[in-house]
């Protein structure tokens, strides 16, 4: 039985296989044959031998073919091998010319599809480079392996403290005690340090170390002259780094040379390769450690030295940990709680949140969070291409029916489809690398590091840019693929074309997903923002602007005439000095009281500071007085307590109470003081810890604390702070005047919050602008399919507000819904992250009605620009469109 | 017979004139021109649909798909401005062929 299909569809394969024949052509050419076979039918013919004629009369495949390539090759310019064995190879090729013919035809929604795409991988990109970057740390030392920094955990009443900074006598201790300890060096931050030459040549290194001899055999910062080994084993050597080196000498010899640094005169024994940016310890300048004197080091309470060693090889870290665990029991007694562990070197950059840290620290919690948004971003984008995609179906129904009719099966249609997204999405992965490339600089400032994008340098780059590439070509091409190729022809071409896709509910969900994500980056950003400006503007119980700080150490007999001169200016409000600045005091001890107990005693912190501290930062006496210069000949020390420290002892009016110490680090005597008064709290530490009790003390009489404060008007800045520099030159010859603003000061402590509260910003931004580009594609296509009802109801009478109020509405309360699934979701991941901080904003409603308010407001404008453009349209051209 | 060449030169303008009066599919545009020609000119596909893209290429038409009510798909081919211009500019130049051919056989018997 002659089959007249079937002979059809023989006739039809049999033309596929030239590549030049294009699925177009070829149906139309099917067509061109059935009309000969119906009208051979009509004269009578059967089936059978109307489809020989037919087929006779037509030219074979292969001259079709040759005639057809003619036809186009003159379109395309270019040789192209007409019978090609590879048929992939051929589809592949008409594909992507039929693509980017295609992309060219809707100019509109590809632009859209490739604006999404391209912002959320550019954003992936450079957060991906920042990630790369943080989590590379420290990995170019030979022995970084074996190298870990010893870090200590202070046990304190009101809780446990992390400190890099080590017990002073601990760098000889443990590796005379513990064979697995090859070497060890201390490293000590002395930067900035100024360096001056005999010829008064002065140079400021920003960053500098003082470390033991073996600091360069440890780690892998290689000297380009002088012998590592030796190069800082005696006291007051100096190695410089190349640039440094350049900066200071010019073009002669360093090597012999000797300069004034930090108060000591050097000899310069090096000259180091410039530090890499991946490195936490920055520097420019690194000192011998034994130009300190010994005596520094000697007391096991003295808490302040970073420590790193190197085990010996094989040895087990797991081990060695175990040992030095109570090391300290040994040395500070039984009763000491505090306990050393081990931190291995790569881990240090990321996890590490200490006291005392030496180096550059990023903050792992940051990274997670970043990757964690850059990959929503991401994600928004590839939601954008699939709905857009889909949504387009109508016009490509009728294609892919022809298609059909023309032979094609669904594995090669679905190939197409998907051929089309990879030449989209490889189009957005261009455009995001060359934006990533431009924005790189800027992006680099907001996150305070290096970063450079090198595709040929940078392998695990390049290859997750490959795969990413085909990673979202197949996912944001795949689902439009499925949908699309599943198109019966038959219902396709009967005109059930305005299905518009099997399912519009599946995009609405992806709408109300993007905004979801959309809104929840939103509240992160206000809540981070909010809670950044909280920490920089909360009351921290003393005034800190307008002072300035100066490190120093010197005789104090020079002090008083020094500050008389500072205070003759009239721009100098007040002089005063402590051994800790106001906010970062981290000395604790123990201390006891007049009629306590034998085990009682608390962990107090100690600052011992001037008569003039308290009145130069305007702290509260609540009780009794504050320091006076009487009270330095008294026998016995005055001090003053917080309210917390009151509380704790338990206390209501410690004044003229005595305190007992076991150890005075100072004047190394068992001693006593007397409360004189007490303090308002004040935020000794920064905002991430709680205020804990602290002892303010009048320091000795001999010789001066840390740090010089100098609180001065705002009238005339430089001035004022030139007039200081000249006085204190004077005074203190050989010392640096290193000046620095407290509050700026106190602004980088919040560094990494406030980084993470700009990444957060900028990409809740792009995630918001990229649901709305969403959302005026998806709009748009729904608007484009109801044009002509809507010219119906424009001649109907309807006015235009009520027309686009209807198509708006639709799109609104999509949005609303994603308010009401963000809410929830986001109040819970800011909670958490607000727990970290002990002092914290009231999570209150009016963010999330921020957030919530934005999102509609951007939605409505966006839809019912378009709705009303639409409904303003003269209605004759509406029913027109067809 | 006639020539391939003189078949090909006319292909083009021929098209154009059936188009003048509103659009057609290749199939159609086959039968008319046997029609008109007396069944002389039998144009193949694969002589048509060639031609009909490259003057689709060069812009003297465009074409649409359409659906006939059997549920058969066709494309339809109309003029476009460039087109119409294009056969005003053929249609001279076949005049002067034309009347310079006449104007020479006057004085030749005439043709079978």
């Amino acid at each position: 039985m002659f089959d007249l299909e079937r002979a059809v569809k023989k006739w039809r394969k049999s033309h596929l296989g030239m590549g030049s024949i294009e699925d177009g052509d070829l149906a139309e050419l099917e067509s061109h044959l059935r009309d000969e076979i119906d009208s051979l039918i009509s004269q009578g013919k059967s089936a059978e031998e109307a489809f020989q004629e037919a087929v006779g009369k037509s030219a074979g495949p292969a001259e079709m073919g040759v005639e057809l390539y003619r036809a186009h090759a003159r379109r395309r310019g270019t040789r192209r091998p007409l019978d090609d064995g590879g048929f992939t190879l051929a589809l592949l090729g008409s594909n992507a010319r039929m693509a980017v013919r295609k992309m060219k035809k809707h100019k509109g929604s590809t632009f859209i599809n490739i604006a999404g795409l391209a912002v959320g991988l550019t954003f992936f990109i450079l957060v991906g480079l920042y990630i790369q970057f943080e989590l590379g740390f420290d990995r170019f030392h030979k022995n970084g392996e074996r190298i870990f920094r010893v870090e200590q955990i202070l046990v304190h009443d009101s809780g446990p403290e992390a400190t890099a900074g080590c017990p002073t006598p601990l760098f000889k201790a443990l590796p005379a005690d513990l064979p697995e300890v090859e070497a060890a060096s201390r490293v000590v931050r002395a930067g900035p340090v100024l360096i001056t030459t005999p010829e008064n040549t002065r140079i400021e290194a920003p960053g500098a170390f003082y470390v033991d001899g073996a600091f360069l055999s440890m780690f892998s910062f290689p000297l380009l002259k002088g012998d590592a080994a030796t190069a800082l084993s005696e006291p007051n050597t100096l190695v410089l780094t190349k640039s440094l080196a350049r900066k200071v000498f010019h073009d002669e010899e360093p090597l012999g040379r000797v300069v004034r640094v930090a108060g000591d005169d050097c000899k310069i024994t090096g000259v180091a390769e410039e530090v890499p940016a991946n490195s936490h310890l920055q520097f420019e300048a690194l000192l011998s450690v034994s130009t300190i004197s010994a005596e520094s080091f000697t007391r096991w309470f003295d808490n302040w030295v970073p420590l790193y060693i190197m085990t010996s090889p094989g040895q087990s870290a797991q081990a060695l940990g175990q040992k030095i665990r109570y090391f300290l029991k040994k040395y500070q007694g039984d009763r000491s709680r505090n306990e050393l562990y081990l931190r291995p070197l790569p881990e240090i950059h990321l996890q590490a949140r200490v006291h005392w840290e030496p180096g550059l620290v990023g903050s792992s919690k940051n990274v997670l969070i970043f990757a964690a948004v850059s990959i929503l971003t991401l994600l928004l984008g590839c939601i954008n291409f699939m709905n857009l995609a889909t949504a387009r179906s109508t016009d490509r129904a009728l294609e892919v029916g022809m298609r059909k009719v023309a032979g094609a099966d669904r594995p090669s249609l679905v190939k197409q489809f998907l051929g089309e997204s990879l030449i989209t999405v490889i189009f957005s992965m261009v455009l995001a690398v060359l934006a990533a490339w431009a924005v790189l600089p800027s992006f680099g400032q907001i996150v305070n590091r290096t970063l450079i994008l090198d595709p040929l340098q940078n392998w695990p780059l390049t290859f997750g840019l490959l795969g990413l590439t085909l990673i979202v070509g197949g996912l944001a091409g795949f689902y439009p693929a499925i949908v699309l190729s599943s198109f019966r022809p038959a219902k396709v071409l009967r005109g059930a074309r305005s299905s518009g896709g099997r399912n519009p509910a599946l995009r609405k969900v992806l709408v109300v997903f993007q905004f979801f994500i959309s809104i929840g980056l939103i509240i992160g950003a206000l809540v981070i923002y909010r809670q950044n400006r909280f920490l920089l503007n909360k009351d921290l119980g003393y005034t800190s602007d307008q002072v300035v700080v100066v490190p120093m150490r010197g005789p104090r007999e020079k002090f008083a005439a020094f500050r008389q001169e500072l205070l003759r200016n009239p721009n100098i409000l007040n002089v005063a000095d402590s051994d800790y600045l106001p906010y970062d005091s981290s000395n604790w001890t123990n201390v006891s009281w007049e009629g306590a107990g034998p085990e009682d005693y608390i962990k107090i912190n100690v600052n011992y500071v001037d008569e003039n501290f308290i009145p130069t930062f305007a702290m509260t006496v609540l009780k009794g007085t504050a320091f006076t210069e009487g009270m330095r000949s008294w026998k016995e020390n005055a001090a003053i307590l917080n309210e917390a420290a009151a509380r704790k002892i338990g206390w209501d009016d410690p004044v003229g109470k005595r305190l007992l110490y076991n150890v005075d680090y100072r004047s190394r005597t068992v001693g006593g003081a007397t409360v004189v008064g007490v303090v308002k709290d004040f935020h000794f530490l920064s905002l991430h810890h709680p205020i804990g009790p602290i002892m303010l003390r009048l320091g000795s009489t001999d010789w001066l604390g840390g740090n010089l404060y100098a609180k001065i008007s705002t009238r005339d800045v430089p001035g004022t702070i030139a007039s200081m520099k000249k006085e204190f030159e004077k005074a203190y010859p050989g010392f640096d005047f290193a000046y620095r603003f407290l509050d700026e000061d106190f602004r980088q402590v919040y560094l990494e919050e406030r980084k993470a509260g700009r990444i957060v910003s900028g990409l809740s931004l792009i995630a918001v602008f990229i649901a709305c580009l969403g959302l005026v594609g998806l709009s748009s296509l729904a608007i484009g399919q109801k044009t002509k009802e809507i010219g119906i109801r424009r001649v109907m009478g309807a006015p235009i507000s009520e027309i686009a109020l209807r198509f708006t509405r639709e799109f609104l309360f999509l949005v609303a819904l994603a308010n009401v699934l963000a809410w929830p979701v986001a109040y819970f991941a800011v909670r958490e992250w607000l727990n970290n901080f002990p002092y914290r904003i009231d999570l209150g409603w009016p963010v999330f009605l921020l957030a919530g308010g934005a999102a509609l407001v951007l939605a409505f404008v966006t839809v019912g620009f378009l709705a009303f453009r639409a409904a303003a349209a003269d209605p004759v051209e509406s029913l027109r469109y067809e | 017979m006639l020539s391939k060449t003189l078949v090909a030169a006319s292909t083009k303008p021929m098209i154009l004139s059936i188009l003048v009066g509103g659009e057609d599919y290749g199939y159609q545009i086959i039968q008319r021109v046997k029609k008109i020609s007396g069944g002389v000119l039998e144009w193949s596909d694969n002589m048509l649909y060639p031609v009909l893209h490259r003057m689709e290429d060069d812009g003297f038409l465009v074409s649409h798909w359409k659906l006939s009510d059997e549920g058969r798909l066709r494309k339809y081919y109309r003029l476009t401005e460039k087109g119409r211009k294009e056969l005003e500019s053929d249609r001279r130049q076949w005049t002067s062929v034309n009347e310079a051919l006449v104007k020479l056989w006057e004085f030749l018997p005439a043709g079978d």
